[in-house]
């Protein structure tokens, strides 16, 4: 190795452990007895002492992350077939429209739907039922994408094949689209889970006192002052992060092994 | 022929329904907000007595450009990116060639600290940073043993900047690595073959390559950057020590001070400036993608 590659190579390594120390740190603190670098004893009494606000948000996060995820990759199946299909006048508007939720910044779109919640009839929706809407828009650009990339893969023979074999549409979808997009549902719908489980700055501007979903939790237990509490908090929703990456990572290689044998 | 329109428009309708109603009312809503000045929360599109009664003023916009507290606030803004932007591309940028054309140990591992940060959530991030650079953190330890005084970055502006890189880099090596593994392998032989050192390889025949990559990345971390607030409200100094555009959308739609019109009229510059560099980027992408 050269010298060239060699500075190359620390440089990336140290930028990765500059990712990995800070979560790391976070994971120790939270087990720490008080404020240190480095606890002189472990206690789990933090995360016993906020169980009582750990599960209601836990919950909260999951009862908003689930139908926002099954709503948007309902609505993502129709048009992702149609997306990668067809083309037709107005597509492009369309991909654009699509990806408008990441694109414009969040705090934008809070204080927008700040605004919609606060308006006429929608005052009277539950917030919950609204936070959950609002999910289903902020997820659907990684759902889509995901279904449209599994339609894309998709070979179109295979459909016609069931078609002259006299299986009807709905039979097709079911029995030989549907399994084999199946992976690909899955990666969306894991990265959308996860978006909206970790997303703060839209929902922070919809909660209401008896909703405060996990990551929302957080930033307010920041103003306890209380560090290796607010660590506990962090470290749970971490725990979410790392079992959603190495789910993803391992459906990707289901995927790779299918396709290529 | 008209069954197939009638099952085209059956399969686009619902996303449509969704996006007019989520996305595009709501959107055009604080746009006719921030010219207004009724301080109410609410969108008045569909009150045509409320939208007639309302007089039309660009004063909001005008005061993000004259005031002098916003103007702070913008310039504290785009120097605060602009350096977190400028450190992220000059390391991302080695880190994604290092990433698709070095092989070293525990390569595998190293890419997946790169991906990971898709999943993990922006407030845990920001706490670890907090935690590093508070009082009895990681930082504060090293900069005792090393300088002798103990210095605690938390509330400063310096903890802004890192905490901005912390969430701009992972993206950037995500845009940028398909720029480079662009570059076809025969290339590097051939340069190498000619007697190429692989610094000037890199200079100049895989970073031309991979360039249009590292502007529509560089464009896209940018702008990211300008409507960030978890950064700052959680390793920032208050907003009335330090105010930057994004958190005082936040404040001005939340707190005590509350003006939504303002608020409106800066969230729509910053989505703009948004929207603006997605097209270019995207744009950049699509003529290489082309070629």
């Amino acid at each position: 190795m050269n010298a060239f590659r060699l500075t190359l190579v620390i440089i990336t390594l140290l930028s990765a452990v500059l990712l990995v120390v800070p979560l790391i740190m976070l994971v120790v603190q939270s087990l720490s007895a008080k404020p240190a670098l480095w606890p002189e004893s472990f206690t789990l009494k933090w995360y016993k002492m906020q169980a009582n606000t750990i599960i209601p948000s836990v919950l909260t996060s999951l009862s908003i992350a689930f139908p926002a995820t099954l709503c948007a990759t309902f609505i993502s199946l129709p048009l992702g077939r149609v997306l990668a299909r067809h083309e037709f006048y107005g597509k492009k508007s369309i991909q654009g429209l699509i990806t408008l939720p990441i694109v414009i910044p969040g705090v934008t779109l809070g204080l927008a739907y700040l605004q919609l919640a606060n308006t006429g009839f929608l005052r009277e929706v539950p917030p919950l039922l609204m936070i959950i809407i609002v999910h289903v828009v902020l997820i659907f650009p990684y759902i889509s994408r995901a279904v449209i990339a599994g339609y894309k893969a998709l070979d179109i023979t295979l459909e016609e094949a069931s078609a002259t074999l006299g299986a009807n549409p709905r039979h097709t979808f079911a029995n030989v689209i549907f399994p084999l997009l199946m992976p690909f549902i899955l990666a969306g719908g894991i990265l959308g889970f996860s978006r909206s489980m970790n997303d703060f700055i839209v929902t922070i501007f919809l909660i209401q006192p008896n909703i405060v979903p996990l990551s929302i939790q957080v930033y307010r237990s920041t103003s306890y002052g209380t560090p290796p509490l607010t660590s506990a908090l962090a470290t749970v929703l971490l725990l979410f992060s790392f079992a959603f990456a190495v789910v993803a990572e391992s459906l990707l290689r289901y995927t790779l092994k299918k396709i290529t044998g | 022929m008209q069954s197939r329109v009638w099952r085209f428009g059956a399969a686009i309708l619902p996303f449509l329904l969704l996006y007019i109603c989520v996305v595009l009312i709501p959107f055009v809503g604080i746009i006719q907000k921030s010219f207004v000045t009724s301080r109410t929360i609410e969108i008045e599109l569909f009150r045509p007595s409320k939208l007639r009664s309302s007089s039309f003023t660009l004063s909001n916009y005008i005061g993000i450009f004259r005031e002098k507290y916003y103007v702070q606030s913008l310039i504290n803004t785009l120097s605060v990116i602009s350096l977190s932007t400028l450190i992220t591309v000059l390391i991302g940028t080695i880190v994604s060639y290092a990433l698709v054309w070095v092989n070293f140990p525990g390569k595998r591992l190293i890419e997946r600290v790169f991906s990971f940060p898709l999943f993990l959530s922006a407030v845990v991030a920001c706490y670890g940073l907090f935690i590093c650079f508070s009082r009895y953190g990681l930082v504060a330890a090293l900069s005792e043993f090393l300088l002798g005084k103990n210095v605690a970055l938390t509330r400063t502006v310096y903890a802004i900047v890192v905490g901005t890189i912390y969430i701009l880099m992972p993206m950037f090596v995500q845009l940028v690595k398909p720029g480079f593994e662009s570059v076809d392998a025969g290339l590097f032989e051939a340069s190498f073959s000619l007697g190429a050192s692989e610094l000037y390889t890199f200079w100049k025949v895989a970073l031309p390559i991979a360039f249009p990559a590292v502007i529509a990345g560089t464009i896209i971390v940018f702008t990211y950057a300008m409507g960030l607030v978890v950064v700052a409200l959680i390793l920032g100094p208050p907003s009335a020590r330090f105010s930057m555009l994004p958190v005082e959308v936040f404040e001005k739609a939340r707190g005590l001070d509350l003006n939504i019109p303002l608020a409106s009229a800066i969230g729509v510059v910053l989505a703009v400036v948004s929207i603006l560099g997605q097209r270019v980027a995207e744009r950049i992408l699509a003529k290489v993608g082309s070629k």
